[in-house]
């Protein structure tokens, strides 16, 4: 099987060139400043800077990301007691402005209650050295292809695991592509649903196919697999949270609580969170460390969390899938999760096909997403890794 | 037409450059002639300008022979220069710089963590600097979290001296001996940047506007700054022109006699009817930005939190009702500086159409007291704090306290209190910020950005 190389410069440029600059993550920081610096019940009326003319000042947030934050910073202040009003004689105007300057990114807001004005700010530092995101890219690699549907695959030196729905396959790599070694049959009567979903997973020389209702295990290099029914105590996935595993004919997961959720990614301190789960219902949620969601926001089919060492601090990177839904391409896409918030990493990547999986590889350093070429009617498995950009 | 962050970049753009028209590969070698109306009197770091035209040389210039530990980021952030790396003890009151081991000084010695330690110690009277292995540790007597953006100030870069007391740099060209006005630099061969292209730099200094730009249309000289009025006749001679971003700030500032609070009106009146778009888009060629705070968008970040408060204009009648000694105003401008002289004129255009009148005075000797001065300001450093303490300074306290009570800000000040600073400065129209200007650069044939 030929590989072929996908070198995806998505690169985070730097922030002056970069697609929009988000300060989604100043928003809750400035909302808590301004709320604490105006009497309580006290009606405000809030407004946001926006200069029209680009040409006279450059590095400036557009349209869109201002419309953005000036919804984030009112839902925060609303959160916060904040009465805002559309207008009302003698309201406390909030005059709110983000914009960059050489040293950080920030958040300024002018609180005038008559004459008297208190400024408060938000401001995140640019250093790129010491404080500010690392630039990256995403290097996608094609690994492999075939009619069957793929459900995993695990990339281990020369080797590759393949799972399908119907057999765990080996495969060894050679001048001529990817050689088949061995394949061995799921043995079991169980009805697949229709969107099944299946984990393969090398723990040295563990090999452990998890398949809805269905637990195999083998050795990596022998030719045994021995598959199981799950039994009436659901078995876990290895998804980075807890879970009691995926319902027997459906597609999704529950953590112990009872929350459905597609995928979850683990996410680092600086998240405020400690996991971003992709949920039943569309939208990803961020849990605490009891599972407990304690933030919504936008939307996407799955998630896994990727490490990147970049010699500087790059954060919890997460990449997210969502579809298209037919009518334009699925989409993955990175984001730094910082402050319950998501930040774009990089320009989305459209998928030619339509996502089907998407699982991070052991110890998160790459992810494997496979996508299914209708036209072509047939799957293809990429590996993502980060790169860093300098 | 390019646009630069700083002056420092259009010409240190035009030094890396090869002096090589449409080669497949840069070709070294070659001399890149500057010309400039600054007069750089010392080219020691840390000696202040005596005037904007010298600071604005300084700028360019001194990166060319001396190097900071490090370096702002045209995008945003600091980069390493003589540092390798920096990092601090957590507190923000240490700081230690591990200095690059692979720095060849101009007179072939390496650099050494104690020369730059020796270069740095007399900078600062709060600064305790000593050295640790391959690093300088500098103690501050406070915490300071971005003190290293002090480190990346042209003021703080490292020149050593020989034992005759000649100043010794790092940077990508070494001065050689010349005449009065003229700088002659030559290519530092074991740069460890790498060696530039260019084989030398030969600039012109005090250099009329008009003089430097007749030597870049007749082919004397490769890049000379030229003033936003030039930009159409350089166009008409088929040559090219660069930008930087704003890096100088034309503003009104009233004399002590008309900063009371009774002559408000009148200032408040001034500073609303100067229509700051035409004075941008028609005489200064679309080249420059409406300033409607001291510090430009691209160094504070809140600029337009100036530009988008709504102007409560002053009433003609009330102004009108002002005895005519009092809307009669007496504006003073360099008179050598014709710029100045043109939008001083298009304000006292737009004084008159809100009832004031305005005499421009441009006195070669003595002459009658002004009420009001349109001064330049120039921003030669790269955060807001500093910006705005540097500005401060210039206008000096005589000025500053007519406007208000407040302190310049600290290094490291935080953005919410220089905001709150300079809205105070501007608050009684004492200080009105008029127009921010970039630096142009016209550039010759034989160079090619």
């Amino acid at each position: 099987m030929a590989t072929r190389v996908l070198m995806l410069s998505l690169t985070i440029a730097p922030l002056s060139a970069q697609p929009p600059s988000s300060y989604q993550d100043l928003a809750t920081e400035l909302a808590a400043k301004v709320a604490a610096a105006l009497p309580p019940a006290e009606p405000a009326i809030l407004s946001f800077s926006a200069i029209d003319s680009a040409d006279s000042v450059v590095d400036i947030v557009d349209r869109a990301t201002v419309t953005q934050a000036n919804a984030d910073l009112a839902r925060a202040l609303t959160a916060r007691g904040v009465r805002l009003v559309e207008r009302a004689d003698g309201a406390t105007v909030i005059r709110v402005s983000c914009h960059e300057n050489l040293r950080e990114r920030a958040c300024v807001a002018d609180i005038a209650q008559g004459a008297t004005h208190r400024a408060v700010a938000a401001t995140r530092p640019l250093d790129p050295r010491t404080n500010g995101p690392a630039s990256l890219a995403l290097d996608l690699q094609r690994l492999f292809m075939q009619r069957a549907p793929i459900l995993d695959a695990v990339l281990a030196g020369d080797r590759l695991v393949v799972l399908d729905p119907f057999s765990v396959t080996r495969y060894q790599r050679n001048e001529a592509g990817w050689q088949r070694t061995d394949s061995q049959a799921i043995a079991t009567s169980r009805v697949w649903p229709r969107d099944i979903r299946g984990k393969v997973q090398l723990d040295g020389p563990r090999l452990d196919a998890f398949l809805p209702g269905v637990v195999c295990r083998g050795t990596s290099d022998a030719t045994r697999l021995a598959c199981a029914p799950a039994g009436d105590v659901r078995q876990p996935w290895p998804l980075g949270i807890d879970n009691t595993g995926i319902e027997a004919n459906r597609n999704y997961f529950y953590t112990p609580e009872g929350l459905p959720f597609f995928a979850a990614a683990p996410l680092g301190p600086d998240a405020n969170a400690r996991w971003l789960v992709a949920g039943s219902s569309g939208a990803l949620l961020f849990l605490d460390d009891s599972r407990r969601v304690v933030a919504t926001i936008a939307s996407g089919d799955d998630v896994v969390a990727l490490n990147a060492a970049c010699g500087g601090p790059v954060g919890t990177v997460v990449l997210v899938a969502s579809s298209g839904h037919g009518e334009r391409p699925d989409t993955l896409r990175l984001y730094r999760a910082v402050h319950r918030q998501l930040i774009p990493a990089a320009a989305p990547f459209e998928l030619s096909g339509r996502f089907t999986a998407l699982w991070a590889a052991p110890g998160a350093t790459a992810a494997i997403a496979v996508s299914h070429d209708t036209a072509a009617n047939r799957y293809e498995a990429f590996q993502i890794r980060i790169a860093c950009d300098r | 037409m390019k646009r630069f962050k700083f002056a420092s970049l259009a010409i240190a753009s035009a030094v890396a450059l090869p002096i090589a028209l449409h080669a497949a590969r840069p070709h070294y070698g070659g001399t890149l002639r500057i010309e400039m109306p600054g007069v750089i009197r010392t080219f020691d770091p840390a000696a202040r300008p005596g005037d904007s035209a010298e600071s604005a040389a300084r700028t360019s210039v001194l990166p060319l022979v001396f190097e900071t530990l490090l370096v702002a980021d045209p995008s945003g952030g600091l980069r390493p220069q003589l540092a390798a790396s920096w990092e601090h003890d957590g507190s923000g009151r240490r700081w230690r710089f591990r200095i690059r081991d692979t720095v060849t000084l101009h007179d072939g010695s390496r650099l050494q963590p104690a020369q730059v330690a020796a270069a740095l110690r007399p900078r600062e009277r709060a600064w305790k600097v000593g050295v640790d292995g391959d690093a300088v540790v500098i103690d501050l007597d406070r915490a300071q979290p971005d003190f290293p953006w002090d480190m990346a100030d042209v003021r703080n870069a490292i020149a050593t001296r020989t034992a005759a007391g000649d100043l010794v740099g790092s940077g990508p060209f070494r001065l050689e001996p010349t005449e009065p006005r003229r700088i002659a630099l030559r290519a530092h061969e074991d740069y460890w940047g790498g060696r530039p292209f260019v084989d030398a730099v030969q600039i012109a200094e005090g250099r009329a506007f008009g003089d430097a730009l007749a030597s870049l249309e007749l082919g004397r000289a490769d890049v000379v700054p030229v003033r936003p009025t030039d930009l159409r006749r350089l166009v008409q001679r088929g040559l090219r022109s660069v930008r930087t971003h704003s890096l100088e700030t034309f503003a009104l500032v009233f004399e002590p006699h008309r900063a009371t609070p009774a002559d408000h009106l009148v200032r408040h009146a001034v500073a609303t009817a100067i229509d700051r778009a035409t004075l941008s888009d028609v005489l200064l060629q679309r080249q420059s930005e409406p300033a409607g705070a001291l510090l430009p968008s691209w160094l504070s970040g809140y600029a337009p939190m100036f530009q988008g408060a709504p102007a409560s204009s002053s009433p003609r009648t009330a102004v009108a009702a002002l005895p005519p000694e009092r809307r009669a105003l007496t504006l003073r401008i360099d008179a050598a500086d014709p710029l100045a002289q043109s939008i001083a004129e298009r304000i006292a255009v737009d004084a008159r159409e809100a009832g004031i009148t305005i005499k421009v005075q441009a006195p070669a000797g003595l002459a009658p007291r002004p009420d009001v001065r349109l001064v330049r300001l120039t921003h030669d450093a790269t955060t807001p704090d500093r910006v705005l303490a540097a500005l401060m300074s210039a206008l000096g306290p005589r000025v500053t306290s007519l406007a208000t009570s407040e302190a310049a800000p600290e290094s490291g000040a935080p953005l919410d209190t220089v905001y709150r600073i300079e809205r105070a400065l501007l608050e009684r129209d004492v200080i009105v910020p008029v127009v921010h200007l970039p630096a142009l650069y016209g550039l010759g044939e034989r160079l090619e950005f």
